[in-house]
């Protein structure tokens, strides 16, 4: 067994102990830390990461994350949340980013959500709006599967034409119809960050095809999608990195933007889950 | 561990105790589809990279790896018989070491091919493409240290590029000429990753040669570079990629990228 699949093995020993839940939850939620949506999750138990062995993510500073056995209030749907992630800017490596990931899929994890602020390029789109991802560009440099490759986790070369299953897409898309609120189909584009980005670099990136920009999404889109793993993603719009019209960032201002995000994004939860 | 001039002494000791001082003219790395040119070298030695101290070791499944030692068209070459990908997790340094070998045991010619993704809708698969010029997208180099002077504008050889133009049109095998652009991989690309080099300039997506291009062109090789088309990476129409099909497209492209070389090699000119 490759060291990999031992580390992985162990994190899901533990977590199995720990679990509430009879069933393993085959849905997996997971999110920046925070976010206020999750509110509307009863919350059964959590582990925070420090705790979950063998621990041998360390990145620059202890991550606060945890992993929270939920199900949505008014719902039968249980389900795995990663309340906060392992992001490659923290310094993390790019197998520690994809660990959570792999683990999840051996607790029998079929469906990852993951959920991302993002920066959009794309001028016609708009602060606190929803971003359907429905594909990505890789611009960090780096890939969660360089080195060695364990065949019991997924194939040597992944095919990304489904990096975001189209079918669910498709239903994701039906839910924002239905419900009259406005969607911004995207293109996510994967920096390293942690820096803003200048002008030119944002020129640079809507040029080559990219709709919205974030830093952690897509090491946990290649590893869910070499795992088997079927993928649905949305941004949180919450800063316009338009190139002509760049203003500096206001923290604040950004928070107001992302929790208008959130706020649309609440009250679909629920049908979201019921099409996993 | 020791420097790389200290290690790459030593793996030069053991190769010259072996080869009993075989000059080679040529490098040259079997990449997809060009793995039965072995078959018309007349082998004097083959050394296991196992074998060689500091070497690094080969993981592809169906890659061998040998360094093999021997004459082809009437040339002496040193060959590499499996390669090094940097999706495999080696470093930048272990992908070329075999370079920094060939050009310590005097090559100054680099043949090597791949295998990639056409992004230029003109392109079919199975086609055969001469590499004009690449886009290095691994985010990463093998030139970084003691380098003051790069000299890598042209690493593509003008001439070799010429040779094979013509040499392709005298026996009649249909040939392209583009820009290689190389990912990281393993992954393959996205859709919109594939939009995106075809707008930056690239006609194929590979996801090695690079490396192996840059260092040898900084050592002053004439570097000519083959891809062969196994897959499409038009994002309008793109389908999931079949492994097998991918190998099936270099086998079959195999027979004319062989002799294409054979012939090429016959032109050079000894040195």
């Amino acid at each position: 067994m490759t060291e990999q699949k031992e580390i992985i093995l162990e994190s899901v020993k533990y977590i199995k102990q720990k679990s509430p839940f009879k069933k393993s939850p085959s849905i997996a939620l997971i999110t920046y830390k925070d976010a206020s949506f999750l509110r509307e999750f009863k919350v059964i138990k959590s582990l925070k990461y420090p705790d979950i062995p063998p621990n041998v993510l360390t990145g620059s500073k202890v991550n606060e994350g945890e992993l929270l056995f939920a199900t949505l209030k008014g719902s039968k749907h249980n389900l795995l949340i990663m309340n906060g992630r392992y992001n490659f800017y923290e310094g993390y490596t790019m197998r520690q980013v994809a660990h959570p990931i792999y683990t999840l899929r051996e607790l029998g994890v079929k469906t990852v959500v993951l959920i991302d602020e993002v920066g959009y390029l794309n001028p016609r789109f708009t602060d606190g709006g929803i971003a359907l991802i429905y594909d990505h560009i890789n611009l960090m440099g780096d890939n969660p599967l360089i080195g060695e490759n364990d065949e019991t986790l997924g194939t040597r070369f992944p095919d990304m034409s489904n990096a975001y299953d189209y079918l669910l897409y498709d239903k994701v898309e039906k839910i924002f119809l239905n419900r009259k609120i406005k969607f911004y189909p995207s293109v996510y584009l994967g920096i390293t960050g942690p820096e803003t980005e200048t002008e030119a670099e944002c020129r640079f990136y809507r040029e080559i095809g990219s709709d919205v920009l974030g830093y952690s999404l897509v090491p946990e889109n290649l590893a869910v999608v070499h795992s088997q793993m079927k993928c649905a993603a949305f941004g949180m719009m919450s800063r316009e990195l338009v190139a002509d019209r760049l203003s500096e960032i206001d923290v604040e201002e950004q928070a107001k933007n992302r929790i208008k995000a959130e706020k649309t994004f609440t009250p679909l939860l629920k049908d979201i889950l019921s099409i996993l | 561990m020791p420097s790389i001039f200290t290690r790459l002494d030593e793996s030069l000791e053991y190769i010259n105790n072996k080869i009993n001082s075989f000059k080679p003219q040529i490098g040259i790395i079997l990449g997809t589809g060009l793995g039965g040119l072995v078959k018309d070298v007349n082998i004097q030695y083959s050394l296991a990279y196992s074998s060689i101290p500091h070497f690094p070791v080969s993981t592809v499944e169906f890659h061998h790896g040998n360094l093999i030692f021997g004459s082809i068209s009437g040339k002496n070459a040193v060959i590499m018989q499996g390669r090094f990908h940097y999706y495999e997790g080696y470093s930048m340094e272990e992908v070329t070491y075999p370079i920094r070998v060939m050009h310590k045991l005097g090559a100054n010619t680099l043949l090597v091919s791949n295998a990639c993704g056409a992004v230029n809708p003109l392109f079919k698969r199975g086609d055969l493409m001469i590499m004009r010029d690449h886009i290095n997208f691994l985010f990463d180099t093998p030139i970084k240290r003691n380098h003051p002077k790069i000299k890598n504008q042209q690493v593509y050889n003008r001439e070799l590029i010429d040779i094979a133009e013509v040499t392709a049109l005298e026996n009649e095998i249909p040939v392209r000429k583009g820009v290689y652009c190389s990912l990281t991989g393993p992954t393959l690309e996205t859709r919109a990753e594939y939009r995106m080099v075809r707008k930056l300039g690239g006609d194929v997506v590979g996801m090695s040669t690079i490396p192996e291009a840059l260092l040898s062109g900084f050592f002053g090789f004439k570097v000519l570079g083959f891809s062969i088309i196994t897959d499409l990476g038009f994002p309008d129409t793109l389908k999931p990629a079949v492994i097998e099909e991918i190998i099936e497209t270099a086998a079959q492209a195999e027979p004319k990228l062989t002799l294409l070389m054979k012939k090429i090699i016959e032109k050079l000119l000894n040195e």
